[in-house]
């Protein structure tokens, strides 16, 4: 019986031990796992890749612009992979870049967004911003996937989701630097505006006008485009009556440009001046009639539209040759974000999205030099992810440029129009506020955003 | 005022434009009564036809009509040849075959030469009088557009070949039996119809540009303006032109553009709901 | 009644077509566990979502019309949940309904222009609607989000333990509504008399009228359900992708909705559920090639209108019969038909008319007083008395133009009586086509009119049932055998010889036992001895059946021979009545046949 007591005393403590040993060795190991970061292998595609996927309109009428930023974000990627891939912990990883149509509808974004994400990409750029509902809805940040966007327009953008890198410039940081070149500098007064109807038509609109009107200027008349538009000659006219001596055209690609025609022929000659935004490039002037109607066009540009190097030439053969387009804005939505995403996964040393987003601000300090579009840094916000901070250059179109050697766009004279900041300072409320809310000042004026810079 | 009359010009302008747009699809409606969904398509290839002749070959308008009115005449043959006349009767697949011709044209047209706006050279010249002020481009494309209606308004209407198309749109069964080919009448009709959308994009395209997406609201427009005026009558088609023309104009001249769009719907469904034989077609002819 | 023979056509491929129902729906349920990512799951949903869309559709479709705005209805349900849950906070399940019937109210306007417009004309109202719609909801910015839409709509209140943001479930939750919609559809095509009535209707809207459907209720209530079926649908892709903007809606989708019926076979139960499984997972396979996805859509338009026409399921059926060795022409007809013998159905019908005999009086069964018909300008009929003469075959002949037909049309409402009055059993009365029948009055038409899709059969017991007055598979049973039908009894319309279709259509004018029976020149374009064949059965039916017969016909001799007694019309004014004795020595007849020829 004691014997049995003893053996079983012993037994039970040492096997207690044995446990309580187990336990902790594997709560140890455990702890030190759930310290360390997430392993990369998490976040690898079935073939062992990084997956840095692309969202754009393939079919239909978006291409020309979609095109040039597929391309863009590949010869990124192509160009990571022949330096090695991204090297993570002494691993290095290559990047594949699978690309889904977004068939410009949310319904074929949010199919193209779950497809990639059901291949375990955890990283996407592109999305023709306006339908992105997976970024608006914070789908994304659910899924842990970091999406790399441009601006949408300040309700579908400014919604709360920490998983968005935003490469483009924002249009309230913009638009009064086009409204005061247009009233300081070409002397114009009575601006005549027709936009795309939504968010990010509505954004352009009021962060010109607020500053125009401020300035002693005049929004004489304001119109939207309208599906299957083709005529434009009542808001033409209506514009000639009223004396407009500055059109504004807030969209881009084939509607903008025969809104250009329209008004060149229907009494808004070539000495009246076109400020434009959206989708503006080489594509436009390729005919003779696209050179006469839109030569001239002002329109703000990142740094890297407006220079020429090397590597402009070698990005422009590779482009032209790819897809018969040339170097246009679109391509530097792609090009340097996707490079600063890569380098930010080593810089983070992980490929967990949420923590290669915090390492973005960090990366662009350190490797600006590196990038054609000369970020000044970038801000992180609480709540609605990374906003690049990028340097934006009103330029002029130079329609009779030789595309395939230079740049359709032309810096402008006035050295306060090149390389001014196209992002919102820190202290802006924006970056915090709900976009429904009426108190925010969404639209700054000039003056403002002087006092907010400090 | 000074606007207002600017706006009738305009509507009136663009109403010879309209009619010129939709008179083909009308013709080919009247004689063959058939609805032909792909003539949006055929406008927008015979628009690139006229633009690959002046921009590559330099040749002069008047030779890209010919080039457009050739290049889609024989589409229109061959889409009545495999496709309208082997569907006669059955509305359903009419509709979806020339849904199909035209969704392969225009993905086909993006493929090819992408889908950028393209432009074929016009003169920025206006007449201004009184303060109005009357495009160029928009004045001739419109009393082009008039001429060539008239003409087609001639041949259908005062020539022998008119007679025998009227006889067959008439009663085919009569007609065959006066010793009339009604398959070679039904195709030469198709041709010259789709022919007709070609040369009005030679005329029209310079003054309102071209891309592959123009097909649709070519279409809408020459839908729009064929039922308002009545399908398959010619002095239909004119009025119902020259009335989209004008309230499209009034209705984005004066009207918050948002809600413009809405007017020449509205009034094409309550054309539709009250008189939908349109303001010249013959009650027997709604099918 | 005993039942002594059935016939069950058929059963064979009815079996095999259950079955393949039964691994339908067992593949639908089955799939989510197969195709499990979160990408297959929101592929199934939206195809489950496009199914509910299509099946919806094919309602009216089915009963006639090419509607180009089914996706406009989604986006109207869509719109509606998303604003009434979002903006006003109400629970889903709440707003859900409110969708649906605003949805199927908006329909039903839109219906009312069906009621004057079809085909190409038709498919352009709607078409234009639908960019309405989209104008509309751009130019609402305040409320829709104009062209960049609502975002953030929530996903449905779970209940019972369940979660809708779990795609599976919200596929499971996608599929039962689908089901229920083809629980409608099914309503609305074979299940119910009103489905059978709304099929016929898009088939032979004249004739459907004639045999007693109401075609502007029926017509109207399918736009309801139609568009009804497609809010719902909607509300559940909008909440599904959480959001819903104008782009959801461009007229192109509302095309692919209707290629997916046609494709799929408009006129199966499952076959817009087929053509939208097809027209969704097909783009999903292309799209690593978009580029190309409009020249393929294309292509698949122009493959349908070339080799499939009637749809993928039909086509897939009629190779599954030649497989299984079933007769190629198929039938329409899945009940078993149980046929009363022909004898005890004889007896049956003649009871029936001699209890319906018994209890009238004298009075004649119509009657017109002073009665005028006018087409604006031209008055076809000049202020007519007249009455039928019961129990007997009345003719009513008169040379070309004189109006004849027009007359018919005035007793059976299809014209308008412009002044006068006509007089059911004494009772005055405004005729109107479907009505008349159940009252008791039948018609045929000038060209033997039948149901081409239709067999034989199944015409004859849907006029029947539509009447309202007849036990059909008695009426089928005695009708087939008078009427030398049995052979053909499974055959469609469009199969049978000119003849056939004269004795179907009288058959299925006598489905609603009717007391008078109109015939409008029921010998035309027989051969002579066609001619004296249904003359005799004109005569044995008005023998056995003992009802009212009255005939317009241009045979002369025939008519001296069949008919009792004798009306004669000339320029829409009665210029003779009497035996065809006497009729025929009347001066004033001999004179206005002479004067015509």
């Amino acid at each position: 019986m004691t014997d049995y007591n003893d053996i079983s005393r012993r037994k039970f403590l040492s096997s207690s031990a044995q446990v309580i040993a187990g336990v902790s060795i594997t709560a140890g190991l455990g702890g030190l796992s759930f310290q360390a970061q997430a392993a990369p292998a998490d976040f690898l595609t079935a073939g062992g890749k990084i997956g840095y996927g692309t969202i754009l309109p393939l079919s239909g009428g978006f291409t020309v612009v979609s095109q040039p930023w597929i391309h863009a974000i590949k010869y990124a990627i192509d160009e990571q992979n022949a330096a090695g891939g991204v090297t993570i912990g002494g691993t290095s990883y290559e990047v594949e870049n699978p690309i889904g149509d977004e068939q410009y509808s949310a319904q074929g974004g949010l199919t193209a967004f779950r497809r990639q994400v059901a291949d375990n990409v955890h990283y996407s750029g592109g999305y023709v911003s306006v339908e992105a509902p997976a970024a608006v809805q914070g789908i994304n940040e659910q899924e842990n996937h970091l999406i790399v966007l441009g601006i949408t327009g300040k309700d579908l953008c400014l919604t709360d989701n920490k998983h968005r890198f935003f490469e483009y410039a924002l249009a309230q940081a913009t638009g009064p630097y086009m409204a005061e070149y247009a009233y300081n500098v070409l002397g114009k007064r009575k601006v005549g505006s027709i936009e795309l109807a939504n968010t990010w038509g509505e954004d352009f609109y009021f962060s010109f006008a607020k500053t125009f009107e401020k300035l002693g200027g005049e929004m004489v008349t304001r119109s939207y485009l309208q599906p299957n538009q083709s005529d434009f000659s009542a808001q033409i006219s209506d514009m000639v009556s009223k004396g407009v001596d500055c059109l504004y055209i807030i969209m881009g690609d084939g509607p903008a440009s025969a809104v250009a025609l329209q008004a060149r022929s229907g009494g808004l000659g070539t000495d009246i001046p076109i400020l434009a935004q959206g989708a503006w490039g080489p594509e436009m002037y390729l005919d003779g009639q696209g050179k006469a109607t839109m030569d001239g066009a002002i329109y703000p540009g990142v740094v890297a539209y407006t220079e020429w190097s090397d590597k402009h030439q070698e990005l422009n053969d590779k482009l032209y040759a790819d897809t018969g387009l040339y170097l246009n804005n679109w391509f530097w939505h792609g090009y340097d974000s996707t490079k600063i995403v890569l380098w930010a996964m080593e810089e983070a040393q992980s490929l967990d999205p949420a923590e290669v987003v915090a390492a973005i601000p960090a990366v662009v300090e350190k490797r600006a030099s590196e990038l054609m579009i000369k970020p000044s840094g970038a801000i992180m916000t609480d709540k609605k992810g990374v906003f690049l901070k990028i340097p934006m250059t009103i330029g002029k179109f130079n329609a009779n440029a030789d595309f395939a050697k230079e740049q359709a766009l032309v810096a402008v004279e006035d050295e306060k129009y090149v390389g001014f900041p196209g992002w919102m300072p820190e202290n802006w409320e924006g970056y915090t506020a709900d976009p429904a809310d009426a108190a925010v000042n969404w639209y700054p004026t000039m003056d403002e955003l002087a006092a907010m810079r400090g | 005022m000074q606007l207002f009359l600017q706006q009738a010009v305009n509507g009136l302008m663009l109403g010879g434009m309209f009619t010129l747009m939709s008179i083909g699809l009308s013709l080919m409606f009247g004689v063959m009564r058939v609805a032909n969904f792909a003539y949006g398509a055929l406008y927008m290839l015979g628009g690139y036809a006229a633009f690959w002749a002046s921009n590559l070959l330099g040749v002069p308008n008047s030779i890209a009509i010919v080039v457009a009115f050739a290049a889609a005449f024989l589409m229109g043959v061959v889409m009545e040849q495999v496709g309208f006349s082997r569907f006669r009767g059955n509305e359903e697949a009419t509709l979806i075959f020339g849904l199909g011709v035209a969704l392969i044209a225009r993905g086909g047209a993006v493929l090819a030469w992408g889908s950028q706006t393209r432009f074929i050279p016009v003169s920025f010249d206006t007449f201004r009088f009184g303060g109005m002020v009357l495009p160029a481009s928009r004045f001739w494309a419109a009393v082009a557009s008039l001429l060539i209606v008239g003409l087609v308004y001639l041949v259908v209407n005062r020539t022998r070949w008119g007679r025998i198309i009227r006889a067959v749109a008439d009663n085919p069964e009569r007609a065959a039996l006066a010793g009339f080919n009604t398959k070679f009448q039904y195709l030469l009709t198709a041709g010259l119809a789709t022919g007709l959308a070609g040369v009005a994009a030679v005329m029209l395209v310079p003054v309102f540009s071209l891309s592959p997406a123009v097909d649709d609201s070519a279409l809408y427009t020459a839908m729009t303006v064929v039922i308002l005026g009545g399908l398959g009558s010619i002095p239909g088609c004119v009025v119902g032109g020259f009335l989209l023309g004008i309230i499209t104009a009034f209705s984005y001249g004066y009207l918050p553009s948002p809600i413009a769009p809405a007017v020449p719907l509205l009034l094409l469904i309550v054309t539709l709901a009250l008189k939908p034989e349109g303001l010249f077609g013959s009650k027997d002819r709604v099918v | 009644m005993s039942t002594r023979e059935t016939i069950q056509p058929q059963q064979r491929t009815a079996n095999y077509e259950r079955i393949g129902l039964l691994v339908l729906a067992a593949v639908l349920a089955v799939a989510p566990l197969v195709l499990s990512n979160a990408y297959q799951l929101n592929v199934l949903v939206l195809m489950a979502v496009n199914a509910i869309l299509a099946t919806g559709l094919a309602i009216v479709v089915r009963a006639g019309r090419l509607s180009l705005a089914q996706a406009s209805f989604g986006g109207i349900g869509g719109y509606t949940t998303g604003i009434l849950t979002t903006t006003l906070g109400m629970p889903f399940w709440l707003a859900l309904p409110a969708g649906g019937l605003l949805a199927a109210a908006i329909g039903v306007l839109l219906g009312l222009t069906s009621l004057r417009l079809r085909g190409f004309y038709f498919a352009i109202a709607t078409f234009t609607f639908s960019q309405l719609a989209i104008v509309i909801l751009r130019a609402w910015t305040s409320v829709t989000g104009g062209m960049s839409g609502m975002f953030g709509l929530p996903f449905p209140t779970g209940f019972l333990g369940l979660d809708f943001s779990d795609p599976r479930q919200y596929y499971y939750l996608v599929l039962v509504v689908l089901f229920l919609a083809v629980a409608i559809y099914h309503a609305c095509s074979r299940g119910t008399a009103f489905g059978r009535g709304l099929a016929v209707l898009g088939e032979d809207e004249v004739l459907a009228s004639s045999l007693g459907v109401p075609a502007t209720r029926y017509r109207l209530l399918a736009f309801a359900l139609s568009s009804g079926i497609g809010g719902i649908g909607g509300s559940f892709g909008a909440h599904f992708i959480q959001g819903v903007s104008p782009s959801d809606i461009a007229p192109i989708v509302s095309v692919f909705v209707v290629v997916m019926v046609l494709a799929g076979g408009a006129k199966t139960l499952v076959g817009p559920l087929i053509g939208a499984i097809i027209l969704t997972l097909v783009p999903e396979l292309l799209r690593a090639s978009a580029q190309w996805s409009m020249v393929f859509y294309g292509v698949f338009l122009l493959l349908y209108v070339y080799l499939f026409p009637d749809g993928l399921l039909p086509l897939a059926k009629s190779a599954f019969r030649r497989a299984v060795g079933d007769p190629p022409s198929g039938t329409a007809s899945h009940r078993e038909l149980a046929l009363v013998d022909a004898a005890t159905a004889r007896a049956e019908a003649a009871r029936q008319n001699q209890a319906e005999g018994q209890g009238a009086d004298s009075t004649p069964i119509i009657a017109l007083e002073n009665a005028s018909c006018a087409f604006g300008a031209l008055k076809v009929l000049h202020g007519l008395d007249w009455s039928v003469r019961r129990g007997c075959i009345n003719g009513l002949i008169g040379p070309n133009g004189a109006g004849k037909t027009t007359f018919f049309n005035v007793l059976t409402g299809v014209a308008p009586v412009t002044e006068g009055t006509v007089r059911w059993h004494g009772a005055p009365v405004v005729p109107v086509p479907g009505e008349m029948v159940r009252r008791g009055m039948s018609r045929t038409f000038q060209h033997a009119r039948v149901f081409e899709d239709q067999t034989v059969a199944d015409s004859i017991l849907l006029a029947a049932e539509l009447s309202r007055r007849a036990v059909p598979e008695t009426h089928l049973g005695w009708a087939l055998s008078f009427f030398n039908l049995t052979d053909v009894a499974f055959s469609r319309g469009r199969d049978l010889t000119h003849y056939q279709r004269r004795l179907t259509s009288i058959a299925m004018a006598m489905a609603s036992s009717p007391e008078l029976l109109l015939l409008d020149e029921p010998l035309a374009g027989l051969d002579d001895t066609e001619t004296r064949e249904l003359s005799r059965k004109i005569a044995g039916l008005q023998q056995e059946t003992g009802n009212t017969i009255l005939l317009i016909e241009h045979k002369l001799s025939e008519v001296m021979e069949l008919c009792d007694t004798l009306t004669v019309l000339d320029h829409g004014v009665i210029i003779a009545t009497g035996t065809p004795d006497e009729v025929s020595r009347n001066s004033t007849v001999i004179e206005a046949y002479l004067g015509n020829e």
